[in-house]
């Protein structure tokens, strides 16, 4: 009697927990324009390790831009390939390209991506016949149990087309279509992408089957995670100064996130040494000035 | 005066034409690149009132780029196009070689959207030119700068480039100085 008893408790408390419950836990800790702030670097990396030693699922994705700054002389000549050796070392799971990323040229880029060991992601740039894009539409990540689908987006601000003729731009919203539609089904949706906010709220609204948009571009920091019908929308700030982190439950069948945690983590500042940067800096510097001289005089 | 008219038409197409041929469509040439993809041909043709010309470019290593021109007045000159520098950041620079004796020098500089270029040219009609170009839309760029030639006045140069990515590898530029229009077709397969 006592048995049946027992039986009949769990069997009632594992039928409410299939009610209410989750298909399972994601934690994300993600990143957004990076532009080479190697100060910032130390701090994130440690951040990661301790939110991995936590979770040894965790996704790390990063939402673009995270290989080149104008604003800088020193990151506009160097640094890129340093940042992807840091990546690969952190463990980031994807990364979705950022205009600047593009503007390292065709060459560069291509060399940036095949040294990467995560997948480089965006669904809404194709190639014109006879050419190909170094990087993918979507990828499929399996975490905590989840198959995870990963879609790509780029901006087309500020875009250098010129270094890129061949580049053709896809609408968003049907790029992401068509890369569900090609792909196995998964327990969750992300869009990790390099649009701002408002862009990405307005897919959202159109595109109801993504349950998060990891964005960036726009340089802003969701303390609290926006949400547009079911979908998730976040962004961490820029510069490294921050990161987010979101652990969030996947309802079973709909892969809608219920927010467990979310953080916006400061990153302090670290000192660097880019003496192996400021050769590569000395060099263009004096290729400028004798080009200039051959030009000019 | 003819000088200065001469400067006023070529300044708009040295500034697309004639340096080589562009990586890819012709009608938009970035003076510090070399077609990079060997065994890619590009074509481009020009015309103003002082005259007009064709070129035809075909990469032979991602270093080099072997070019055979001709001008309405029935010249022909070969060259060779030379990668001395490719992607130190953003600066390209790149040398030319011909069977005429002619020369020239090219660099590039890459910000984004953005692209400046610096030409000289020595032997037969010497030039330099500085341009800025904007990429604006897919298919769609803006140039201005000013063009040096023999010595002439710095002339202001303005144009526009049209086609790209929007059909294939092709375009058209149209570029407007004092002394008439000047209009280039390029391409790439």
């Amino acid at each position: 009697m006592v048995i049946h008893r027992m039986i009949w408790v769990a069997a009632v408390l594992l039928g409410c927990s299939a009610m209410t419950g989750s298909a399972g836990r994601l934690t994300i800790v993600y990143t957004n324009d990076l532009h080479l702030r190697f100060e910032r670097l130390a701090a994130i990396e440690a951040a990661i390790a301790e939110e991995r030693a936590r979770d040894p699922d965790l996704l790390v994705l990063d939402a673009g831009d995270a290989w080149q700054d104008f604003r800088r002389p020193l990151a506009a000549v160097w640094g890129a390939d340093e940042m992807v050796a840091w990546m690969n070392r952190v463990g980031y799971s994807a990364m979705a390209i950022g205009n600047h990323d593009l503007y390292w040229g065709p060459r560069r880029l291509a060399a940036l991506v095949e040294a990467a060991s995560f997948p480089v992601v965006c669904a809404n740039l194709t190639a014109s016949p006879g050419f190909e894009v170094p990087f993918r539409p979507a990828v499929a990540i399996s975490a905590g149990g989840l198959s995870v689908l990963i879609v790509g987006l780029v901006t087309d601000e500020y875009f250098p087309y010129g270094e890129y003729p061949w580049l053709r731009t896809i609408d968003p919203a049907t790029a992401v279509t068509a890369a569900i539609r090609a792909s196995e089904p998964a327990d969750a949706i992300i869009v990790l992408c390099h649009l701002p906010l408002s862009d990405a709220a307005t897919l959202a609204r159109v595109l109801p089957e993504v349950d998060l948009f990891v964005t960036g571009h726009s340089h802003e920091a969701t303390e609290v995670p926006l949400r547009v019908g079911d979908a998730l929308l976040v962004q961490a700030g820029a510069f490294g100064a921050s990161v987010g982190r979101l652990t969030a439950d996947v309802e079973p069948g709909t892969g809608r996130l219920r927010i467990i945690d979310h953080q916006i983590l400061e990153m302090p500042r670290a000192p660097v040494d880019l003496r192996r940067g400021a050769r590569v800096l000395a060099q263009f510097a004096a290729m400028l000035v004798l080009a200039a001289m051959l030009l000019i005089r | 005066m003819v000088n200065v008219a001469i400067a006023v038409v070529l300044s708009g197409l040295i500034g697309w034409t004639g340096f080589g041929l562009p990586r890819w469509a012709s009608a938009d040439p970035a003076a510090g690149l070399v077609a990079d993809e060997p065994g890619r041909t590009t074509l481009a043709a020009w015309a103003s009132p002082e005259g007009g010309g064709a070129a035809i470019g075909r990469s032979v290593s991602p270093w080099l780029e072997v070019i055979g021109r001709i001008s309405s007045a029935g010249d022909l000159a070969l060259s060779g196009r030379f990668q001395i520098l490719r992607d130190l950041g953003p600066l390209h620079l790149a040398f030319e070689l011909g069977t005429a004796g002619q020369a020239a020098f090219g660099a590039t500089l890459t910000l984004g959207p953005v692209r400046l270029d610096g030409l000289r040219r020595w032997g037969g009609i010497e030039s330099r030119s500085w341009t800025v170009s904007i990429a604006s839309a897919p298919g769609l760029s803006f140039r201005f700068g000013v063009v040096e030639v023999e010595s002439c006045a710095l002339t202001p140069t303005i144009g526009v480039c049209v086609g790209r990515s929007g059909f294939g590898l092709w375009g058209i530029a149209a570029t407007v100085g004092a002394a008439g229009p000047g209009v280039s077709l390029g391409g790439a397969w």
